[in-house]
């Protein structure tokens, strides 16, 4: 696969950190993967950048895992598209993964602060 | 995901979703570039450059799925590729799979009679309980049993839970039906036969006291066939009247048809109903017995050695039996083909390893041309591992298909050797390919995929395939030419060891042949026409009068009828004592008097007509038998030469008297000639001492007559016409009619359906192994043709390089004949027992089949050698 060079505003995601993107982004309501890649896009303020080659693997994953799970739609446009709902496995899941999240962000907020004064 | 995602129709469907919606998504992508203003080609263009790649986002998707289904995928992509690339090369599968076909089938087939005759306990509950019982005589020699002797066993011995004993006589006789006259078998048997077997009647009942007194109720049990065949079904023969011998008999019962003891026969009869037999020396039966729960076979056969010599002790000359024996009824009944059929077994393994070797030649010959494919599919990223399975699938395949022809192939062929009557093998009748069968075949299938996938795989790793792409074909890799010579060596090897047992039997086979059995083969026709008259003059009549209308048929020149034709119809024997003069009653004491050097056993035949000159039997001294032996004059006999010799050694046996114990006439014989002695026990067997009687001065005699006519011309012309007259004399009597040469040929049925076998795994054998030959040296040849070239080039001559390729496909086949020969002299010991007039490690068998070798293997390596000397040095060097 091809790969453009990426801009540097753009961030490469870590592994683990895309199936909890999508799980959040589901909780806004079901979607296609066409959506979801849009839908991320647009709520990372175009700086997190979802590739296909990613997406359907980790929809794939947690179809497995039942976190979520899939219907045949229609689209607004009138086409057939596969839409994926979060089941409540997916909820505690993503419930689970958010207070880990949030740790890990004070935690590197912490670390980005700059070092107390230390006392003489 | 669960295994129900691994189903076929599932795991299509799922791949189906996953590019539907990967479709959905670029269509999806496109639409809002156009709608963003682009046109429709660009934003097809950039949403799929967006997109990447979708074949590998739906396997990398598909990844997803876990290891089992990326296993399977590939498995699957493996068998496709290899189904196409076998048909890309047609020739090629086509050779592999007939070759592994046959040689599968042959295995298959031959198991198939070894499991069903051989290993398969017989159809009777706990059957490996079941043992025959035999006396033996003070040499150790099995005999039948005597009825006192019985009763004395089932007395005193503790190791069976039930004993029986049964007429022994094998013969067919005529039984009356409602629906006419028919040959069965029919067997007398005590009280506990069918509590031996532990068969029950499929409908109707057994035998109740009052049917098994002397005397008693008469009633039949029949077999299921017997029922179906005269009465159109099983409960319709209940209740219906059967004639045998000069007595009615009332069906009880029919056996289901697994009961099929002895073998063939098809009515059962209280043996209770008639006299007694009360001699202790009248043997002739046969005694089965089923061994108490928790008794072993030694603990049995002790038993009964025990009894019966105390019993000699009791009786010492009343009886012939020193000692007693016993062996499993299944023993007893295959014990005689186990040799054959395991040497046959062996020999479609040698086969199957043939093929094998041929196959895998074929195979690295086909991967060595697909060489730079697969070189180019490891430069693009293939794992080895991946080529070696792919190799594996591809001889799967290949195995898998030769499988199921060999399989389809075993089972055509064992319906031709059931049907085959020459083949006359025991059990016939339970012999099929099963799911036995079918499980030794599947792992048969199994073992030779991955030997034949791995050996090639391994030879091409060898080879080193990354190597293949800069190589050229003059670069040989030495590990891969060494595995090719040691399976040409090995094929040579197995070859030799398949000629020299099919040479062999072949030999043995032309001995048996070529013995002098005694009596003409040809124009002879032995007819077996038996009435059910109680009354013995009557019974003359009835012979005299049939011998003189066949007599008069155009075409016969001489009619005889005995109690035994030779081979045809086997006589009984018995003991006989040798007089000082003629006595007109031989008392009981004599047989327990007399000294051995004036007892002896031999066959008893009585005959009637030109029995001698119908047969061809030459007459040695004195004269046959004449009409001037009358009814009431003093028994005259004509001896065999064996007879004579055993008798009186050196002797004139004309005017000796003997006494005979075979009829309850109790008048002595004069011997008035001597005739040829016949091979009355089979072609191998040695011929026995017989005893020929004059029929119409023993009348006595309760044996039934064959016929033996002696024709001038076809015997088949002259069958018709005896049928016709028999059927005008009494329609009520079943006429079996053989001509003698077809009887001596099935005599050697056996031998000639081993022989059969054996030559075409031998022939075929050969063929592979010419194939394994050329196929070397043309593949050395190809190999060193740039060698060649410049020797060529150099001023080589052209037997030069004849030789340079000749020899080496020379020195591998003398190395594989060498390494065979010395095979054949261990293996063909075991087959000790299947040859006749030939020794084992016989040098010229031996000799005939290494020449034989040499020349094949001379004229396949030439072949490709001469092609090899018409190379053009400047072709050769300019292509390179």
């Amino acid at each position: 696969m091809a790969r453009k060079a990426s801009p540097t505003s753009r961030i490469e995601l870590l592994q683990g950190t895309l199936d909890f993107i999508i799980l959040q982004a589901l909780r806004w309501g079901p979607s296609h993967g066409y959506g979801l890649l849009l839908l991320i896009r647009a709520q990372s303020g175009n700086v997190l950048q979802v590739e296909t080659g990613s997406l359907y693997p980790a929809l794939q994953r947690l179809l497995r895992q039942r976190a979520i799970r899939a219907e045949w739609g229609v689209s607004d446009t009138e086409r057939r598209v596969r839409i994926y709902h979060l089941t409540p496995k997916g909820r505690e899941r993503l419930a689970a993964e958010r207070s880990r999240w949030e740790r890990l962000s004070e935690a590197m907020a912490g670390l980005m602060q700059p070092p107390a004064p230390e006392k003489a | 995901m669960s295994l129900v995602d691994w189903l076929p129709g599932r795991r299509s469907r799922l791949t189906g979703d996953l590019s539907d919606e990967l479709r959905a998504h670029l269509e999806m992508a496109a639409r809002d570039r156009i709608a963003r203003g682009e046109s429709p080609m660009d934003a097809a263009a950039h949403a799929r450059q967006e997109f990447g790649n979708p074949g590998l986002v739906q396997e990398i998707a598909r990844d997803e799925w876990g290891e089992a289904g990326r296993l399977i995928e590939h498995l699957a992509q493996d068998i496709r590729f290899a189904c196409r690339m076998l048909l890309r090369a047609p020739a090629f599968a086509t050779i592999v799979i007939v070759t592994m076909a046959l040689s599968i089938g042959a295995t298959t087939a031959i198991f198939s009679v070894v499991d069903s005759v051989v290993l398969k306990p017989l159809p009777y509950p706990e059957s490996d309980r079941i043992v025959r019982l035999y006396q033996l005589t003070d040499k150790g020699a099995r005999n039948s049993v005597s009825q006192p002797n019985f009763h004395d066993w089932a007395e005193r011995t503790h190791s069976f839970s039930a004993i029986a004993l049964m007429s022994g006589w094998t013969g067919t006789s005529t039984v009356e039906t409602p629906t006419g006259p028919t040959l069965a078998r029919v067997t007398p048997v005590t009280r506990d036969f069918f509590a031996v077997l532990g068969v029950r009647p499929q409908v109707g009942r057994l035998f109740v006291p009052e049917e098994q007194r002397f005397g008693g109720q008469h009633a039949a049990v029949v077999g299921d066939a017997f029922a179906r065949d005269r009465f159109g079904g099983e409960r319709s023969a209940i209740g219906r009247q059967i004639t045998w011998g000069k007595d009615s008999y009332t069906i009880v019962g029919v056996l289901p048809p697994t009961a099929d003891y002895p073998q063939g026969n098809q009515v059962w009869v209280p043996i209770e109903l008639l006299p007694p037999s009360t001699g202790r020396m009248s043997q002739g039966y046969t005694v089965i017995a089923r061994l108490r729960a928790g008794t072993t076979l030694d603990a049995a056969r002790r038993d009964v050695s025990a009894v019966s010599r105390a019993m000699k002790v009791e009786y010492g000359n009343q009886t012939a039996m020193s000692d007693a024996m016993l062996v499993g009824l299944r023993e007893q009944m295959v014990g005689s083909v186990r040799p054959r059929l395991f040497m046959l077994l062996g020999a479609s393994a040698f086969l199957l390893l043939i093929g094998l070797a041929n196959a895998l030649n074929l195979m690295t010959t086909r991967l060595m041309v697909r060489r730079s494919e697969l070189a180019v599919r490891l430069a693009l990223g293939a794992a080895p591992a991946r080529i070696v399975r792919q190799v594996v699938v591809e001889s799967s395949v290949l195995v898998g298909l030769a499988a199921c022809a060999g399989v389809w192939l075993a089972v055509v062929a064992v319906r031709l050797v059931v049907a085959a009557p020459a083949s006359a093998l025991p059990r016939a009748g339970e012999i099929t390919v099963d799911w036995q069968a079918l499980a030794f075949t599947a792992a048969l299938a199994a073992l030779l995929s991955l030997t034949l996938g791995g050996l090639s795989a391994a030879r091409i790793a060898g080879q080193g395939i990354r190597d293949a792409l800069t190589a050229s074909s003059r670069t040989v890799a030495a590990s891969g030419v060494a595995l090719r010579r040691v399976t040409v060596v090995a094929q040579l090897s197995l070859t030799v060891v398949l000629l020299s047992g099919a040479a062999l039997l072949g030999r043995s086979f032309l001995n048996l042949l070529r013995v002098n059995p005694g009596f003409r083969t040809d124009h002879v026709a032995v007819i077996d026409a038996t009435p059910t008259i109680a009354d013995r003059q009557q019974r003359l009549d009835y012979y005299n009068t049939l011998i003189d209308r066949v007599r008069a048929v155009p075409g016969v020149s001489a009619v005889g009828a005995g109690t035994g034709v030779p081979i045809a119809n086997s006589p009984p024997d018995g003991g006989y004592l040798l007089l000082d003069a003629p006595t007109d009653s031989i008392g009981f004491d004599a047989w327990l008097t007399f000294p051995a050097s004036r007892k002896g056993h031999a066959n008893y035949v009585v005959v009637d007509g030109d029995y001698f000159r119908a047969l061809g039997i030459p007459l040695e001294r004195g004269r046959r038998f004449a009409a001037r032996d009358g009814v009431g004059r003093q028994p005259v006999a004509v001896v065999s030469e064996r007879f004579a010799a055993q008798s009186w050694p050196g002797g004139n046996p004309i005017g000796k008297v003997v006494a005979f114990s075979m009829d309850t006439d109790p008048r002595s014989f004069t011997v008035v000639g001597v005739v040829g002695d016949v091979h009355d026990d089979g072609l191998a067997a040695p011929p026995p001492p017989t005893f020929y009687a004059y029929y119409p001065q023993r009348l006595r005699t309760y044996w039934p007559l064959s016929l033996a006519v002696r024709t001038t011309g076809d015997p088949a012309v002259v069958i018709s016409s005896i049928r016709r007259i028999v059927h005008e004399l009494r329609p009520d009597v079943a006429v079996r009619a053989r001509t003698i040469d077809r009887v001596v040929a099935s005599s050697v049925g056996d031998q000639r359906f081993t022989l059969f076998i054996i030559v075409a795994f031998a022939g075929a054998a050969l063929v592979l192994a010419t194939l394994g030959v050329y196929g070397i040296v043309s593949y050395l040849a190809t190999q060193r043709t740039r060698e060649i070239g410049v020797r060529v080039a150099l001023g080589a001559q052209r037997s030069d390089v004849l030789g340079l390729v000749v020899g080496e496909g020379l020195r591998l086949s003398l190395v594989g004949i060498a390494i065979g020969i010395a095979l054949s002299l261990v293996l063909t010991r075991a087959m000790a027992a299947l040859v006749f007039g030939v020794s084992t490690t016989d040098p010229i068998t031996l000799g005939a089949v290494t020449l034989l070798l040499l020349i094949v293997a001379v004229v396949a390596a030439y072949v490709p050698g001469r092609r090899a000397t018409r190379l053009d040095p400047l072709d050769v060097l300019r292509s390179s």
